[in-house]
């Protein structure tokens, strides 16, 4: 009893405990403005996040209201028209509240779709009652929060007042804009006020695509810390009995589960799984290659922690295109859609950037320019195993989209057989050659243990699953809570173009934006935008995910003494 | 102080908010002029009648319903003389009082030996307790106007008698002579109704044309706005509140098979009898056509085979679709209800789902129909009282769903996130991998179902085995028949101009936003194909064992048949 209390301890320490201390939002030290902000808005993300599990209860009490002006017909329940707005306008407000102490390179395009935004939203007031006031409102409101945060930029003492005016202005806009389109509903046949938020949330959930992609390496992350976790504590084992029977059980499970997955993997497709496996294999042994001199003493940390910044990186290039087809689409609004320029530029500019092949062409270029600074680079191996890793699937994933040939995806599935069956080989060879310690074999046990558990299905869906019956949302909103509590280590950072108390704000002001558009897809039963929301977090696993996987199993496979490595 | 602005901010900000916005929100709701009264639920507005003459014959079964309109929904159906007058007669009135923006429909459904042989719609415009009966319509015929509108009572009328007099505009004029009686004999009092009224209506109408036509009536009013008991006073005819039918459930029947079906001819096109609007994809049971219109908000009932309107009735809950049961059609509601009426126009049953109902039911042949909801489950209910045969939860909310019926058995197919589930009349439920949430799943026949995906097509049997896998270069041909629906042999598709144009055998007579229904040999493109050109907007198609009905956005109908 007491060592299951200490293995228990030692779980929650490693899987919660210290993630949580150091990925907590560091608040001691900042000005009281911004820990009450960061404070509030975190909070407010939880409530949100509550919200989002009583999503069944919420919608079955509240009277829904049909929708059908974009594609698929929705059924709204007025409780979401109701909060979903207000959580958003507090997002926008303690975005951009939070860029203004940020450097022009993240503050110019904040600044620059929160005007977009609102421009739009003045567009569409104009375009319901052309008689109205409101638009001017919302347009001189708007030009209020510019001229504040221009001050409040140059003028350091401006900046708590500042940080405050922005707020509420931006609250205040949402307010009057609502308020008019609602009244105007009344007395039309379709609900302005339902189209207009519902496109507001869907240019709005394209610029929060960087943050759900991230919020699946948290994800992920988790699960690879609880997977580690049980790895060194097989690797760790004692006890004379168990040394010999737990390899042998460790590595007879494995192969009994790896071998029902690929039987059913391979019922689907044999050359698919086929082309994967050996796409995943060369992908693998490079970055063995790659990872040969990580130094023992090297930390997982270090990897977690470049595989964020990473992360963050190529999210910022995988959504790229549909979030310039989505500004662009917000600037058709903003500029009439029948216009001129509409017409002759934007329209033009939306059809080249949705042709099918685009995205994919993007991905595998971006990966391919990660393997190319894998080459360029020295540097911590196991940073550029990583980097590898990642390149490597979306550059295969992404080129056998582009040829149409089977999908070649490289998942954790491959990347467990592929180390099964190495690590097999070896304790086989080493058998034979009568050199195989107890020390060694456990360490190769826990290596099956790391990978074969991360391959299980909790690895790509998240332990939110079994609590939360959200379809594919379950993992993006595990994530996202996971990432406020523990994601906030480049936030943490400091420097002087780039202050931690700003990074703070703008972080929990999107992770905010962020769950109110989950709640939104979960309250409306959305499938298009759930969908890509969920797909989005699923990426974030199985790029930087897989590649952080990846980077830990080489780093301990290290740990095996050096002289008995097997892919000599 | 300061330092806590932007804490203020929010929550001032948040009170602000939710002061001037969400408690708009909130109280506009369902927009009223929408919806009408929620006063009026399906429950209410159904009351079965008989007709019984003086020697106790019945006569006839009437149905009556009542339900609440706001007044530009009723006069959309009326000729435009007719509209303009109702509208200056409306416009003086302050309409943005709750009471008067609204006028009551009271439908009449008069059935002799089990079939429709007349209907009669009263509109009458309610101001206070007194109701004034503004334009009565025989069958949608002849309108008759009255000026002033005619002063029937109700059961909170004071006054004890009254007598107006005003013209039939432009067909005569009219007197009405309404008296408060006692009963006078036992048949006048109801059964269990207290505080009820009694009036004797004597309404005589001198047309220029036939002169002289006297109703006389002595109608009962109790706690129901409309009299529920009313005495033909000339022919003794008395018409009298029936306890609710009880509907017996019928032997099951077995599901036609639709093979056989080689050919479609045209029987016929119907024009509406006023302007629609035709959202929803209509229904067919095994005789008549469902059509709902989205601005008068009628279920309209049309033969199949005559075309003839057979009745409408205005339903209060709005409506968000509909499909053909074997007897009749099912209603699902914006209030997450499905409701089922009968083929003759009344309510079978009610019933409240968890979220709205949004997926096809299926062939009308089964007595069994399955409906998928937004919340994702799909559920399988009695079309005879709507009780609960089957339910099975998804966790995600499907995209699409099908249901393959064959010999007695059934499977119902959902798309969506968590990819292709289905459940099958047993309750097992069944999760197929090989169709992922990207694909596109197609109804191929009455028991296949295509799943078309990015690395190929797979045919699914209602058991839900592979049968069939097409790899790219196959694929397009399949991926060109699959938006038809299969009627036998027979291949049914609408498609637009462009398409239409497409075949060159065509090429004159397509025009471009227009759809057409196009009809050819299943698989076998161009062999004695038809096509038909259905007019402007979105058209919807639906499809019985051996009938093809199309309605247009207009409310036009085609019908087709196999001979």
């Amino acid at each position: 009893m007491n060592g299951l209390g200490r293995l228990l301890n030692d779980a929650f320490v490693i899987t919660i405990r210290n993630p949580i201390v150091g990925g907590f939002p560091r608040l001691k030290g900042l000005a009281t403005s911004v820990q009450v902000t960061v404070v509030g808005t975190l909070a407010l993300s939880l409530f949100t996040v509550v919200c989002v599990g009583l999503s069944g209860v919420l919608r079955s009490a509240s009277p829904l209201l049909r929708d059908e002006s974009l594609e698929a017909v929705v059924y709204v329940p007025t409780i979401a028209l109701a909060i979903v707005p207000l959580l958003t306008a507090i997002g926008l407000g303690v975005v951009i509240s939070g860029a203004i102490g940020a450097p022009p390179k993240i503050a110019h395009p904040v600044v620059g779709l929160y005007c977009l935004l609102f421009a739009a939203l003045a567009r569409f007031c104009r375009d319901a009652d052309p008689s109205s006031r409101t638009w001017q409102l919302v347009v001189a409101l708007t030009l209020g929060v510019l001229t504040t945060f221009a001050t409040a930029r140059r003028l350091v003492a401006a900046r708590d007042p500042g940080r405050a005016l922005v707020i509420f202005f931006t609250l205040v806009k949402m307010a009057l804009v609502m308020r008019f389109l609602t009244s105007l509903s009344s007395t039309a046949e379709v609900r302005l006020d339902l189209a207009v938020i519902r496109v507001i949330l869907q240019a709005i959930a394209l610029f929060c695509l960087p943050v759900v992609f991230v919020a699946g390496l948290d994800a992920a992350k988790f699960s690879i810390t609880v997977a580690n976790w049980a790895a060194e504590r097989v690797s760790r084992l004692q006890s004379r009995i168990a040394i010999g029977i737990v390899p042998l059980g460790v590595l007879t499970a494995g192969w009994a589960m790896a071998l029902a997955r690929i039987a059913t993997e391979t019922s689907v497709s044999v050359t698919s799984f086929g082309w994967s496996l050996t796409a995943g294999l060369v992908i693998f042994f490079v970055c063995w290659r790659v990872g040969n001199a990580a130094a023992r003493a090297e930390s997982d940390e270090t990897v977690v922690r470049s595989s964020q910044a990473l992360a963050v990186r190529v999210s910022a290039v995988v959504v790229a295109v549909p979030l310039v087809i989505q500004a662009l689409g917000l600037l058709e609004i903003v500029i009439g859609t029948s216009s001129y320029a509409s017409r002759n530029i934007i329209q033009p500019m939306s059809a080249f950037l949705q042709r099918d092949t685009l995205p994919p062409t993007v991905r595998a270029l971006l990966g391919a320019v990660l393997i190319i600074l894998v080459s360029k680079h020295s540097g911590n191996p196991l940073r550029r195993c990583l980097l590898f890793m990642t390149g490597g699937i979306l550059v295969t994933a992404n080129l056998s989209e582009l040829v149409s040939t089977p999908p070649v995806k490289v998942g954790v599935m491959h990347l467990d057989v592929i180390v099964l069956f190495a690590s097999t080989a070896y304790l086989v060879k080493l058998l034979i050659s009568r050199r195989l310690t107890r020390q060694i074999a456990l360490t190769v046990a826990g290596l099956v243990v790391l990978t074969g558990l991360a391959a299980q299905n909790s690895f790509s869906s998240g332990p939110l699953v079994a609590i939360l019956p959200l379809g594919g949302l379950g993992l993006l909103v595990f994530g996202l809570l996971w990432g406020a509590f523990t994601g906030a280590g480049d936030a943490n950072e400091s420097s002087h173009a780039f202050a931690s108390s700003s990074r703070l704000v703008l972080f929990a002001g999107y992770q905010l934006l962020t769950i109110a558009v989950v709640l939104w897809a979960t309250l409306l039963r959305e499938p298009r935008l759930t969908d890509q929301l969920a797909s989005s977090t699923a990426l974030g696993v199985r790029t930087v995910g897989v590649g952080l996987l990846v980077a830990i199993v080489i780093g301990h496979a290290r740990i095996i003494p050096k002289s008995e490595a097997f892919a000599r | 102080m300061l330092a806590w602005g932007p804490f203020l901010a929010m929550v001032i900000g948040s009170f602000a908010y939710w002061a001037v916005a969400v408690r708009g929100v909130m109280s506009e709701g369902v927009p009223s002029r929408l919806t009408g009264s929620d006063s009026t639920t399906a429950q209410t507005w159904m009351a079965n009648y008989q007709q019984i003459s003086a020697s106790g014959d019945v006569l006839a079964e009437v149905s009556l319903s009542e339900h609440r309109l706001p007044v530009g929904l009723v006069t959309v159906t009326l000729p435009v003389a007719l509209q303009e007058w109702i509208n200056s007669q409306t416009s003086a009135i302050d309409n943005r009082s709750p009471n008067f923006n609204e006028i009551s429909v009271s439908t009449l459904l008069i059935r002799g030996a089990n079939s429709v042989v007349g209907q009669v719609d009263e509109f009458s415009f309610r101001e206070g307790g007194f109701s004034h009966l503004l334009v009565t319509r025989f069958g949608g015929a002849s309108d008759l106007v009255y000026d002033p509108p005619l002063r029937y009572p109700t059961n909170e009328t004071s006054e004890t008698s009254w007598e107006e007099s005003g013209d039939i505009v432009g067909l005569g004029s009219y007197t009405l002579r309404v008296k408060a009686v006692e009963p006078t004999s036992r048949e006048h009092e109801l059964e269990g109704q207290v505080g009820c009224k009694y009036f004797e209506v004597l309404l005589d109408r001198d047309f220029h044309s036939v002169g002289v036509q006297t109703t006389n009536t002595v109608d009962s009013y109790c706690s129901d706005s409309l009299p529920v008991s009313s005495r033909d006073l000339v022919s003794g005819n008395v018409l009298k509140r029936l306890p609710p039918k009880e509907y017996q459930r019928t032997s099951t029947r077995v599901a036609a098979t639709t093979s056989d079906v080689t050919s479609l001819g045209f029987i016929g096109k119907t024009v509406p009898a006023w302007p629609m609007q035709v959202k929803f994809e209509p229904a067919v049971d095994k005789s008549q056509t469902y059509v709902f219109d989205s601005i008068s908000r009628r279920l309209v009932a049309y033969g199949i085979l005559d075309g003839l309107v057979k009745w409408s009735l205005a339903i209060s809950p709005q409506i968000v679709g509909l499909c053909g049961v074997p007897d009749g059609v099912v209603l699902a509601t914006l209030d997450r209800q499905v409701i089922a009426v009968s083929a003759l126009g009344e309510l079978r049953w009610a019933r409240s789902m968890g979220d709205v109902v949004f997926a096809p039911c299926g062939n009308f042949a089964f007595e069994s129909f399955s409906v998928a909801t937004v919340d994702g489950s799909i559920t399988s209910l009695s079309s005879v009282d709507g009780t609960l045969e089957a339910t099975a939860t998804l966790g995600f909310s499907p995209t699409t769903v099908v249901r393959l019926e064959s010999q007695g058995k059934w499977r119902v197919f959902a798309l969506g996130v968590g990819g292709l589930v289905s459940v099958a009349d047993d309750r097992s439920i069944t999760i197929t991998s090989e169709c992922p949430a990207d694909a596109n799943l197609f109804k191929w026949s009455s028991s296949a179902l295509v799943c078309l995906k990015s690395s190929g097509a797979q045919v699914f049997d209602l058991s839900g085995e592979t049968i069939e896998r097409f790899a790219p270069p196959e694929t397009d041909l399949i991926r060109s028949a699959l938006p038809a629906q299969p009627i036998g042999s027979m291949s049914v598709q609408i498609i637009d101009g462009e398409l239409c144009a497409s075949y060159s055998s065509f090429t004159q007579t397509c025009e471009k936003d227009h759809a057409y229904l196009l009809i050819e040999f299943r698989g076998e493109p161009g062999r004695e194909t038809q096509l038909w050109k259905l007019g402007l907007g979105s058209h919807l198609l639906s499809v019985g064992q051996r009938l093809l009905v199309a309605v247009n956005s207009a409310g036009e109908i085609w019908r087709f048949g196999s001979p």
